[in-house]
């Protein structure tokens, strides 16, 4: 037992590496950055003419510029090191070239010329020595700066070479040239390359906080993560705990006698009256709750809690005051977070209690002249445990990451608000904080629940 | 069997105190609903509009745009500024303002608003190292402010270079008192001429300024201490839940009569509710007097439901934004005039602005708010007009040749069809919009494609490569009375890094907006604003849709009133209703 404990134990630190990778790797897949929210944070529009210095100084900040992990493993045509591109049009300009399996060196010369390019097109057309015909074909070659397929580039070029030689000759043949090169350098074979970053990467900066007990800061307030996830955990272990004991003392009582008189007046009752629960969309019920039971628009008699969400103590309330507008605020979201919850644990105990009844050890029991009550409580009931035992264990800490549906209801503000804000606005610390977290939960839940199994039932060994 | 009576006594108990209890609400407090968190408190560093509706109340510009004229009006400053051009010394050609603040201004701690204030917020928000970016644009057109030696209150702002939003720069800034925010005098050893991008490497590698950026971008200053010359001070901030402001007590200015000024209620209680019908529940049962940004659905509901009409006040003034379909100009189908005034005659706006916002919207012809003086009224809106579409795309040679019901042409000797691409977020407009669209089009002959992605996709992917043909958006702007059109429609910035979105092109165009910047006569430059207008309402560069209106519904608890500036309301102006105070709810 103590080895497995101490098995279980040890595969905490891979599994919540592994998850902090892969977390780390989706993120990276997210459309937009941590430079790019906090820009819109600060207040700074796309087009202010500062929003690209200001974007790239948040870049280099956050340490984005540094390589993603400890290795990459990539075309040998690649740059070591993408992320040094501050700016993100470029690299994002750089990566379709890449793509299209063109060198590095040649697609940034081919950039630079093309720039230079464009960039001496508005003294050529504000000349009017020059005729509109040409003057609007060169307009027409700005284009460039948005097209990466080959032949496009190819025919805005060849539609140029028609123009007078003095018109941008130098700019247009050493874009020619470049141009040339780029498709003559284009890769048809390639071999990986395996380049090692040391630990000079983004990955191992985060993680090394981590270990120093730094969890970083939230870009969006700036408060400290490991504060924001306390703030909101506490939030969601108070509804997990009040949903778990309600669930437990109602679903178990009712699932126990339904299957144990299965057939009879209150299994049929409670059947449909848990079917119907079950089937309730959580957000319809919240509704349906806020609407009918929190105003007196139908009936003052069934305004009995009050608006939800509204969670100021007012300086001068006394502690019974408090803890009743607290409990107050509470029903109505532990009510619908309860009613699936009850229904589903129900009809489980109800079945696992049936199947066990159906056993031979039970027959056995009852042959030997042990009373109902006595067969229930020390031969059913132990066995029908183990599987609600497992999905109990397992529930809380899917709990833990928060309902939050109900939580922005109820205005609540638990852990699933925080993560899905958190998601939304790339604040990753906050994200990667709260998967470490609820990781390390899974896994110690899931070990208290296997132990529970040992305990129930000591016929099973763990080993 | 004992246990059970006092786990009874337990259940009964809690049950008492959970049922609703009629709590006497304090007469001066005032309710207010925040859609989210404000994240963080300081207007230089993080000026979000949900902070604003907070923030607005602690710290205050030296002037501002005034809630009914929208005019500059000023608040901690005697007056507003002229305009002074400079004929002669290193600054020839500038401009310059006499400022002279408030005998009576003074910051907390009862120290006089100074010229020295000034200079120093000046210089944090031109210090390259603190988050200021935003106003940093514009205060760095900012060369010099030279205090007046008699006076402290007075003193001179420069600009070196003449600039067309120089007095909104020079007197519409949140001013920081120096005593609080650089208790150790970081910026005192430096001039304001010394925070240029010339300097910054220089100025990055001084430990000092470092460390004065580090405390002033920190979260200190944006969460737990906050002192401004604002009528309320912070007391209380639980994230996510609320934000108490209480009124300052022997405020300096509480006999003044300006709006930004006014103490209204004692306390203002901001209670953040991110849903809608949350905060709705909590308008009708009294626990909340204001509550903005309400969906038109829910607002028309509301003000026609006969309990609540005595019981409220509604508001729709204008919002500071519209909407737009970006057409990419720079594509061959949509480079032709006809196709783009075509596709604008598809989109039945009216019916849009009766249908999702319920009425309370105005049409917008171009790149201007429709209530600012220098928007075209001689312009009208584009009519929905299905045959006019089709005659258009007519006169440009589009026809159905191969008989499949999409119109087509050869462009450049290519065979093209008129399909089309419309990129939507989630929002409910741009779906509407996109289904409206394709399906009027298609009555035509135009097939339009909808695809659906994540906006900041959208415009990375989209938008900033021009890869697209349709996409809504929605223009946020200012009060302000000068719109900067340069960024999102003069051809130098049809960049992958500017923001011409719509790649348009019109060399009239980009000489009217330089000519803007450079003209000083007020009536010439709104003359300037509307020609632009008229172009690119001629060139129909964009499908521009309308301006929705704000709903903010207020309890008649309070004497209240709407402005167009956000958020809509100043609670600082409400007075308690007496006759409503014995009833609030």
């Amino acid at each position: 037992m103590l080895i497995y404990v101490i098995k279980k134990v040890m595969l905490i630190v891979p599994t919540v590496i592994m998850v902090m990778v892969l977390a780390f790797f989706l993120s990276k897949l997210v459309p937009g950055d941590a430079a790019e929210s906090l820009i819109t944070l600060q207040g700074v529009l796309p087009q202010s003419s500062n929003a690209n210095q200001v974007y790239q100084n948040n870049y280099i900040q956050l340490h984005l510029d540094k390589p993603d992990f400890y290795v990459s493993i990539q075309p040998d045509f690649y740059p070591e090191n993408l992320n040094e591109v501050l700016s993100p049009t470029k690299r994002k300009e750089i990566k379709t070239f890449l793509q299209q399996k063109y060198g590095f060196e040649q697609v940034l010369q081919y950039f630079k010329d093309r720039d230079a390019f464009v960039n001496k097109l508005p003294e050529i057309l504000l000349d009017t020595t020059v005729s509109f015909q040409h003057r609007s074909k060169l307009a027409s070659s700005r284009s460039l700066l948005f097209i990466s397929s080959i032949d496009e580039i190819g025919n805005v070029l060849d539609s140029l070479s028609t123009l007078p030689r003095l018109l941008l000759q130098y700019e247009y043949q050493a874009l020619n040239t470049s141009f040339d090169n780029l498709k003559n350098e284009k890769k048809v074979s390639y071999f990986p390359k395996i380049i090692w970053h040391g630990t000079n990467n983004q990955f191992h900066l985060w993680v090394s906080g981590l270990f120093t007990g730094n969890w970083g800061i939230s870009i969006k307030d700036g408060r400290s993560v490991l504060d924001k996830i306390a703030s909101a955990i506490s939030w969601t272990l108070l509804l997990l705990l009040l949903n778990l004991i309600i669930t437990i003392l109602i679903a178990i009582p009712t699932g126990v006698l339904s299957g144990f008189k299965v057939g009879g007046y209150f299994d049929k009752v409670s059947n449909v009256f848990w079917l119907i629960l079950y089937s309730m969309p959580v957000f319809w019920l919240a509704s349906m709750l806020i609407i009918y039971f929190t105003s007196d628009a139908y009936g003052s008699w069934m305004d009995i809690f009050p608006p939800p969400g509204s969670w100021v103590i007012h300086e001068d309330m006394g502690f019974l005051e408090k803890a009743g507008h607290f409990s107050s605020q509470l029903v109505l979201p532990v009510i619908c977070l309860v009613a699936n919850d009850i229904a589903y644990l129900s009809r489980l105990t109800r079945n696992n209690i049936i199947f066990q009844k159906m056993k031979g050890f039970v027959m056995m029991a009852k042959a030997k002249g042990l009373d109902d009550r006595k067969v229930l409580l020390r031969h059913i009931l132990p066995n029908a445990m183990i599987p609600i035992v497992t999905i109990i264990a397992g529930s809380i800490p899917a709990g833990l990451s928060g309902s939050l549906i109900i939580e922005v209801i109820f205005n609540i503000p638990g852990m699933g608000r925080l993560m899905y804000d958190s998601i939304y606005s790339a604040d990753w610390n906050v994200v990667f904080g709260i998967l470490i977290i609820i990781s390390f939960c899974t896994i110690i839940f899931l070990l208290l629940a296997d132990l529970l199994y040992g305990w129930l039932n000591p016929k099973i060994k763990l080993s | 069997m004992s246990r059970i009576p006092f786990a009874l006594i337990c259940v009964i108990f809690v049950s008492f105190l959970s049922c609703k209890n009629d709590r006497k609400y304090e007469d001066q407090t005032i309710n207010i609903r925040l859609k989210k968190d404000p994240e963080r408190i300081n207007p230089l560093l993080f000026p979000n509009p949900t902070a604003r509706e907070v923030y607005q109340y602690l710290h205050l510009p030296l002037a501002d745009f005034d809630p009914v004229s929208l005019e500059l009006s000023p608040i901690l400053i005697k007056s507003i500024p002229e305009v002074m051009s400079i004929d002669t010394g290193m600054y020839r050609g500038g401009l310059s303002f006499n400022i002279e603040i408030l005998e009576e201004a003074k910051w907390d701690d009862g120290s006089p608003i100074t010229a020295e204030d000034y200079v120093f917020t000046v210089k944090a928000i031109n210090l390259h190292l603190t988050n200021a970016a935003k106003y940093r644009e514009f205060v760095k057109n900012i060369s010099d402010v030279i205090p007046d030696p008699d006076n402290p209150k007075k003193f001179t702002v420069i600009f070196a270079k003449d600039y067309m939003l120089a007095l909104e720069t020079a007197v519409n800034v949140e001013i920081y008192p120096k005593y609080y925010y650089d208790q150790n005098n970081a910026l005192g050893n430096y001039k304001i001429t010394d925070f240029v991008a010339a300097n910054e490497e220089k100025l990055a590698a001084d430990s000092t300024l470092v460390r004065f950026a580090e405390v002033f971008n920190g979260n200190d200053f944006s969460r737990d201490k906050m002192s401004g010359s604002g009528p309320y001070a912070i007391q209380s901030w639980v994230s996510d839940q609320s934000v108490v402001l209480v009124k300052k007590s022997d405020y300096w200015a509480k006999d003044m009569d300006r709006p930004l000024l006014k103490q209204g209620p004692d306390k203002m209680i901001f209670h953040i509710i991110p849903d809608e019908l949350s905060a709705i529940t909590q308008l009708k049962a009294g626990t909340i007097d204001v509550v903005n940004e309400i969906s038109a659905e829910n607002y028309q509901e509301l003000s026609k439901d006969p309990l609540l009409i005595d019981k409220f006040s509604f508001y729709h003034p204008a919002l500071m934004k519209y909407y737009l379909i970006n057409i990419n100009n720079g594509t061959p189908k949509l480079s032709d005039t006809n196709v783009r005034k075509a596709l604008a005659h598809l989109v039945d706006v009216e019916s849009i602005i009766a249908n999702i916002e319920k009425g309370m919207a105005v049409r917008v012809v171009g790149p201007i708010h429709p209530v600012k003086k220098t928007h075209n009224k001689s312009l009208i809106p584009v009519t929905f007009d299905i045959p006019t579409a089709q005659r258009l795309l007519k006169e440009s040679g589009w026809k159905d040749s191969n008989g499949n019901d999409i119109l087509d042409k050869k462009i450049d000797g290519k065979f093209t069809e008129l399909e089309l691409d419309i990129l939507i977020s989630g929002q409910e407009l741009g779906k509407q919009l996109s289904l409206i669209l394709q399906q009027n089009a298609a009555k035509i002959g135009i097939k339009i494609n909808i695809t659906q992605k994540e906006f900041k996709q959208i415009r990375a992917e989209n938008l900033k490569t021009r890869n697209y043909d349709l996409v809504p958006a929605v223009i946020s702007q200012d009060v302000q009375t000068w719109d900067d059109l340069k960024n999102d429609w003069h051809s130098s910035n049809d960049t992958p890094d500017g923001s011409n979105y719509t790649s348009y092109r019109n060399a009239e165009v980009d000489g009217l907006i330089d000519r803007i910047l450079v003209t000083k006569d007020d009536t010439e430059r709104v003359k300037l604003y509307q020609e632009i207008q008229k172009k690119i309402y001629d060139d129909q560069a964009a499908i521009f849709l309308y301006a929705p209106e704000e709903k903010i519904v207020v309890s008649k608890k309070w004497n209240s009133s709407s402005t167009v500036k956000r958020p809509g309301y100043m609670a600082n102006t409400f007075q308690l209703n007496k006759k409503m105070v014995s009833s609030p709810n």
